[in-house]
């Protein structure tokens, strides 16, 4: 039994349960979810819609939950379709009835977009920080360098002699702007969908400034129907994650020809070399 | 072939970026004729964008640990730079002894050809077959062919030069430091 069969008599069919559940995904947001669902148990005090045993009990067993998810010990049910039908379902077990009432005033379309924009707040530093990493190495060598004269092309013609230091900038820079481009999406990811309910609001008197302090988010997001579809953020990381692809293609372009016997000006080490086909 | 040395690590990069423009495209065409507020269509939006994470997760610090251990080879570098390309810096040579740029250019032009024709080097031409080209060249005409030179002279900020490169190395430091 799902938690939103109600309105359903018939069972569904295996393949469109299959088609349907976005579990296996969205699995990867549980920590977010549970955190959402804590700030959201917090708003929804104030209306008197959970009493304050009901609130502790839900605040406690999620902070549970939420361990459960760190700890790889959570077991997700078969009939659990996404990841806040799991939670919920969890909470359910643990605390029986109240559990069902912490989803008042609360969609999973504004859910689940308060959970992805969480994720993408948590990994954007990480993303940041292995281009750092690169943007590190790339200055070593170009200090190792030194004064190493190397030929600059155009039109993959010799064109100029250059520092082989200046070369390696070249790759510097680009991936500044890659990270200039990551710090500027935040702004717009910090934008909270929660509290928009499933597209017209949320009838239940929350504090969404306040909820969206407490979750990290620069400020709720001013329209409900634009909050529960605005996926922007979402396309905006893949335009930036193809944009410094392209950048390390364009690297690894260079490294595979001035490696070839022609150009010979590099030689990879063995540690970074599968064996030849 | 056990001869080889094949760059697989940078070859799955260069393939990479067309898996993420992939993604992007993916994502585009779903959100392109949605309506406003939720559909279910919008369930297609994590996939593209976790798998993007991952890759860039992955491959940026084998990209790194790759950079940081490939050896150069300056002596192969050096190899491959012919006194051609110093043919802007002998046009910049006669722009300095007072002549114009656009006949500068021509004039370097013409001094490769004669070069490629006698089958030498730019620093294979005598003094007395540039001065055929034009009276202004010297004999200190050679030490612009100097490639190391060459690279000196470029010392503006963004340049090449040994000084303005010290320069850009600061500047990465320093977006780094405030990273």
């Amino acid at each position: 039994m799902t938690l939103w069969g109600g309105r359903f008599s018939g069972k569904l069919d295996q393949n469109a349960w299959a088609l349907n559940t976005s579990l296996p995904i969205d699995q990867r947001m549980a920590v977010q979810d549970v955190d959402g669902s804590l700030a959201w148990a917090d708003a929804i005090l104030g209306s008197g819609i959970l009493s304050p045993d009901e609130h502790t009990r839900i605040i406690t067993s999620l902070k549970a939950i939420r361990q459960e998810f760190i700890e790889g010990s959570f077991v997700f049910a078969p009939s659990d379709e996404d990841i806040h039908t799991a939670v919920e379902r969890r909470l359910a077990e643990l605390i029986g009835a109240p559990a069902g009432k912490l989803h008042t005033g609360r969609s999973r379309n504004d859910q689940v977009a308060t959970d992805f924009r969480l994720w993408m707040l948590a990994t954007l530093p990480d993303v940041r920080s292995v281009i750092t990493d690169l943007q590190n190495v790339l200055v070593e060598r170009a200090e190792l360098a030194g004064e190493t004269l190397m030929p600059g092309y155009t039109h993959l013609q010799r064109a100029q002699p250059i520092l082989l230091a200046h070369w390696w900038l070249s790759h510097f820079w680009p991936l500044e702007r890659d990270k200039q481009r990551l710090q500027s999406l935040v702004k717009r990811v910090s934008s909270l969908p929660l509290g928009s309910g499933a597209l017209a609001g949320t009838p239940v008197d929350v504090d969404r400034i306040a909820l969206a302090d407490a979750l990290g988010f620069d400020a709720p997001a001013p329209n409900s129907l634009d909050a529960v579809s605005d996926r922007d953020f979402a396309a905006e990381f893949l335009f930036c994650a193809s944009m410094t692809a392209v950048h390390l293609s364009k690297l690894a372009e260079q490294i595979v020809l001035f490696t070839s016997a022609e150009f010979g000006f590099f030689e990879l080490s063995d540690a970074f070399q599968p064996a030849p086909a | 072939m056990p001869q080889k040395k094949n760059a697989d690590v940078f070859e799955l990069t260069r393939a990479k970026a067309g898996s993420l423009l992939g993604l992007l495209t993916g994502l585009m065409s779903t959100l392109k004729g949605l309506p406003s507020s939720y559909d279910k269509d919008l369930q297609e939006d994590k996939a593209p964008v976790f798998a993007a994470a991952d890759t860039l997760l992955m491959m940026l610090p084998v990209l790194s640990g790759a950079l940081q251990t490939i050896s150069a080879r300056p002596e192969r570098m050096r190899a491959a730079i012919d006194s051609y390309m110093m043919a802007t810096d002998l046009a910049d040579y006669l722009v300095n002894k007072g002549l114009p740029f656009r006949e500068t250019h021509a004039l370097a032009g013409r001094a490769v050809r004669v070069a490629l024709e006698l089958g030498v080097g730019l620093d294979g031409l005598t003094l007395e077959q540039y001065q055929s080209l034009h009276p202004a060249f010297e004999a200190d005409v050679y030490t612009v062919l100097d490639p190391l030179e060459s690279v000196k002279r470029r010392k503006a900020l963004g340049g090449t030069a040994p000084q303005a490169v010290r320069v850009q190395i600061q500047q990465a430091k320093n977006v780094l430091k405030g990273a």
